[in-house]
């Protein structure tokens, strides 16, 4: 069950309509900020492949000008070497 | 009131990005609701640490929860990455959990490795290094460490090696990655390390970046530049590059030079500034002295290759006389870059009303002419006197967390000591008295640098070799000869790891090693920083920190006197030990009592205060004022000195065989050999194997397509890898560029092992090689 946080800087004029697209994406929660223009959203996927595909779907949300990464939980499963092709 | 793990976890996802934006937009706010739900997150849960991975050292915050580091934050209060962090800062303590750790010690027996007591495994290696210092001599066992060993590792390595054996035999792999740098240094200033630090990011208006992609490399200082161009607008940003990366799309102007050609390009600024009248005068007169070494000095290819530089002084007109050579017009046409462009960079740094900072790396560090290339950025600094004070700061970043810290300071390179050079008499009685041996065991004569080390190994005159956190299997350039080295018949390799690699492939032994949090430490970061962390958690198995892996064996070989610590304080007794070298103001350092309490200290830390520019006798207590502004007290002249250091060709270049330059370097996903991020699942699926950047343009010619495998050929090895068009990053036409983290790949079976005469740092960024189809794709089907 990842959890993760992100600052978000919308575009000039986006904040709202970034704040609707992530809150519609499942497992997200936006906080908007009350004096400036900017969001904090906290993630919760069911696991890694749930993880990637909304990072995946937060990638392609029109009216972001920055998305930064600032909380990431431990993953359970750890990788080993990485196979070799 | 109780709260389920869930909702605290989701708590401190909250706090980690309210602590960000704060740090970001002061007097931001998120309102009573949010305020409610962070509160009470209480402070012992979580514990400070500077980032395992790159040279930036930003403050982490880890959580601790029953034995196990379970989240990671950006530490709000350091003065480094004020609450940011990068991807793989975020996802830093998975790399505790890999399932493969190491955790036992082994010992190649019929050809495998197999598990022992860690206590047999210490008395074999002890016992392996006296048989080969009773047969062969005290300079056939050598050490080869790492930018990542912790401050007191690095240290007992230099007092094992330098103070106990007698040997000089001790390397690092900062050697591949900054000896350029500190060359660059040495010559221009006399001392190591910048003169500036982080906060000129808050001053400067105009960033250069040489060669540096930073937007994947050092990505929180990144961030801080593009954060000042959101606030003030008369920030510029220009990316000097060999290749258009996520850098060049986010500076204001990008421009793309031919490989070595930098050399060129900074002479045509100097040229510029010369022309135009934009000379500091006052500065140059008071401050500066030139010097001319020599030149036409060879790419250390050969075995028994040997260089000394000298400093001949020359005068303000010989060295206008030598620019003459570097009209923008000419270095057009050997770099590409228009010579309006040159002119317009000239401008820049020629503006009085502008602060600069130029940042560079492995760009310039791995380069045949690496030591003048850090020269030469330092030449337009000082020729406009923008330098030293807030804002205007030559910036030399590095790539390893202690690389600066470790390797630097303490000096774990085969001519340095903890203060100074084996070379000095004065040096070494300072090492011997502070070491309590004989001072005759110093031996005064600097034996191999990296490269050098590893051809010694191949001609046998070294015989033993403990290998520490590093993967040389993986990074030597010219892999192929170095791993046959390794392996020849008569060589014993030691190596401490954490997890198999290439490298533990190849050894007799293999120590499980403790991991950054796991044990106490101390790293050093590119702004002369120092910072503690704590051990937070047990290591595995039998792990063992590095440096009390070699106090153990030290004391089976009868060095124990050297190192009488116990081993719950020996940290402690260490530093107390090591900042003896360092009680000087131009590098005092602070007490360990300070840098445990602190967020990191910057040295020189005199009076209680730390020193941001070095030189300026405004801030630095070492800088007299008597002799003005600034005083440059690392050469005895107290001056800076400009070096007139031409444009001179790389050693290969691309011709009709081998017709593409190859560049190989880090993604911002991975660590150096991937040895840590590919166990990090989200590290490793982001970006899970290697691959080769091709121009589209030289792609269509040759038909290939985007995802077909090809074949890279060098004169001296091959890799098959896909081909990428117009991802991340796009050469342009006539070069390639291959990641190096990839094991399975090993694109350093390709590079050349040429080298700086001077610093000894190899060129990892200019090869020849040629592209073939191979005519399907990664999972063998035909490629479409
Ligand atoms: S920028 Fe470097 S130090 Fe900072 S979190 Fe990323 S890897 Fe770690």
């Amino acid at each position: 069950m990842p959890v993760c946080s992100y600052l978000v800087i919308p575009e000039r004029g986006a904040t709202e309509a970034c704040a609707e697209r992530l809150s519609a994406l499942p497992g997200c929660e936006v906080v908007r900020a009350e004096n400036r223009d900017v969001l904090l959203l906290v993630t919760e996927t069911a696991g890694p492949a749930e993880e990637r595909a909304l990072r995946d779907a937060l990638a392609s949300i029109p009216g972001i000008r920055s998305l930064v990464l600032t909380f990431g939980e431990l993953d359970t499963e750890t990788a080993g070497r990485p196979p070799w092709p | 009131m109780r709260t389920d793990r869930r909702t605290f976890v989701k708590r401190l996802a909250l706090a980690s990005a309210a602590g960000a934006a704060a740090s970001l937009m002061p007097g931001v706010s998120f309102g009573e609701e949010v305020a409610r739900a962070i509160e009470g997150l209480s402070q012992p849960v979580w514990r400070k640490t500077p980032c395992r991975f790159c040279g930036v050292g930003c403050g982490l915050l880890v959580a601790i929860e029953n034995g196990r580091a379970v989240a990671v934050r950006g530490d709000p209060d350091s003065p480094v990455n004020g609450g940011l962090a990068c991807v793989k800062g975020y996802h830093s303590v998975q790399m505790l959990y890999g399932r493969d750790r190491i955790t036992r010690a082994m010992v190649r027996r019929n050809g495998r490795l197999v598990e022992v007591p860690m206590d047999e495994a210490l008395d074999l290696v002890a016992q392996r290094m006296r048989e080969t210092i009773e047969r062969y001599g005290k300079d056939a066992v050598a050490m080869y460490g790492s930018g990542q060993w912790t401050i007191p590792a690095g240290y007992v390595a230099s007092k094992f090696f330098k103070g106990g054996i007698g040997t000089n035999n001790l390397e690092a792999n900062a050697r591949l990655c900054m000896s350029s740098a500190v060359s660059g240094f040495m010559t221009s200033f006399g001392l190591d390390e910048p003169m500036g630090c982080y906060e000129d990011i808050d001053h400067a208006d105009v960033f250069v970046l040489w060669g540096a992609n930073m937007a994947e490399m050092h990505p929180v200082l990144f961030s801080r530049i593009l954060e000042q161009r959101e606030r003030r607008r008369a920030v510029t940003i220009v990316d000097l590059a060999t290749r258009t990366t996520r850098t060049s799309y986010a500076a204001d102007r990008s421009l793309i030079f031919t490989p070595q050609s930098d050399l060129a390009i900074a002479n045509a600024i100097c040229h510029e500034i010369v022309k135009r009248g934009w000379v500091n005068r006052e500065f140059v007169d008071r401050y500066v002295a030139f010097k001319r070494g020599k030149t036409g000095i060879g790419y250390g290819l050969e075995d028994d290759f040997r260089f000394t530089e000298e400093a001949v002084d020359a005068t303000w007109d010989e060295y206008v006389r030598f620019l003459e050579d570097y009209t923008p017009e000419r270095v057009e046409r050997i770099s590409g870059v228009p010579a309006r462009e040159i002119r317009w960079l000239a401008s820049l740094y020629g503006d009085p009303s502008r602060k600069v900072m130029s940042l560079w790396c492995m760009g310039v560090n791995q380069h045949t002419r690496g030591t003048w290339m850090n020269n030469l950025i330092y030449n337009i600094h000082l020729l406009t006197g923008k330098i030293a004070s807030p804002g205007n700061s030559p910036f030399s970043l590095t790539g390893q967390p202690s690389a600066c810290g470790t390797v630097r300071e303490v000096g774990t390179l085969t001519n340095r000591l903890p203060k100074g050079e084996v070379t000095n008499e004065e040096d070494r009685r300072l090492a011997a008295e502070i070491w309590g041996v004989p001072v005759e065991r110093i031996d005064p004569r600097p034996t191999h640098h990296t490269v050098s080390m590893f051809r010694a190994l191949d001609r046998g005159e070294i015989r033993f070799l403990w290998i520490q956190v590093t993967n040389p299997m993986v990074t030597m350039p010219n892999l192929n000869r170095y791993r046959s080295a390794a392996q020849k018949e008569g060589r014993f390799i030691v190596v401490s790891e954490v997890y198999p690699t290439p490298t533990t492939d190849i050894a007799d032994v293999v120590l499980p090693s403790a991991l950054w949090i796991e044990q106490e430490g101390m790293f050093g970061n590119s702004e002369r920083r120092t910072q503690h962390f704590e051990q937070m958690v047990r290591p595995p198995g039998d792990a063992m920190s590095d440096a009390w892996q070699m106090i153990e064996v030290a004391r089976r070989m009868g060095l124990g006197e050297l190192f009488p610590w116990r081993r719950e304080e020996h940290v402690a007794e260490i530093w107390k030990e090591y900042i003896r070298f360092h009680d000087t103001p131009e590098h005092r350092m602070a007490p360990y009592e300070e840098l445990k309490a602190r967020r990191g200290v910057m040295w020189p830390y005199v009076d209680g205060r730390e020193t941001k520019w070095r030189y300026n006798t405004k801030y630095d207590p070492a800088a007299d004022p008597a002799r003005g502004e600034f005083d440059f007290y690392g050469h005895p002249d107290h001056r800076a000195w400009i070096w007139l250091r031409p444009y001179e060709a790389p050693p290969e270049w691309p011709d009709e065989e081998y017709p593409f330059w190859l560049s190989t370097g880090r993604v911002l996903e991975h660590w150096h050999t991937g040895s840590l991020t590919r166990r990090i699942p989200t590290l490793h699926r982001a970006v899970p194997r290697a691959y080769v950047e091709i121009n589209r343009q030289d792609a269509e010619e040759l038909g290939i397509r985007n995802g077909e495998m090809v074949r890279i050929i060098s004169r001296r090895g091959s890799m098959a890898a896909e081909a990428r068009i117009d991802y991340r990053a796009q050469p342009p036409r006539g070069q390639v560029f291959v990641p190096f983290f990839d094991e399975s790949m090993l694109v350093n079976e390709l590079t050349l092992d040429a080298y700086c005469p001077i610093s000894g740092q190899p060129d990892y960024k200019k090869c020849a090689v040629r592209i073939e189809r191979m005519g399907m794709t990664l999972g063998g089907g035909p490629a479409r």
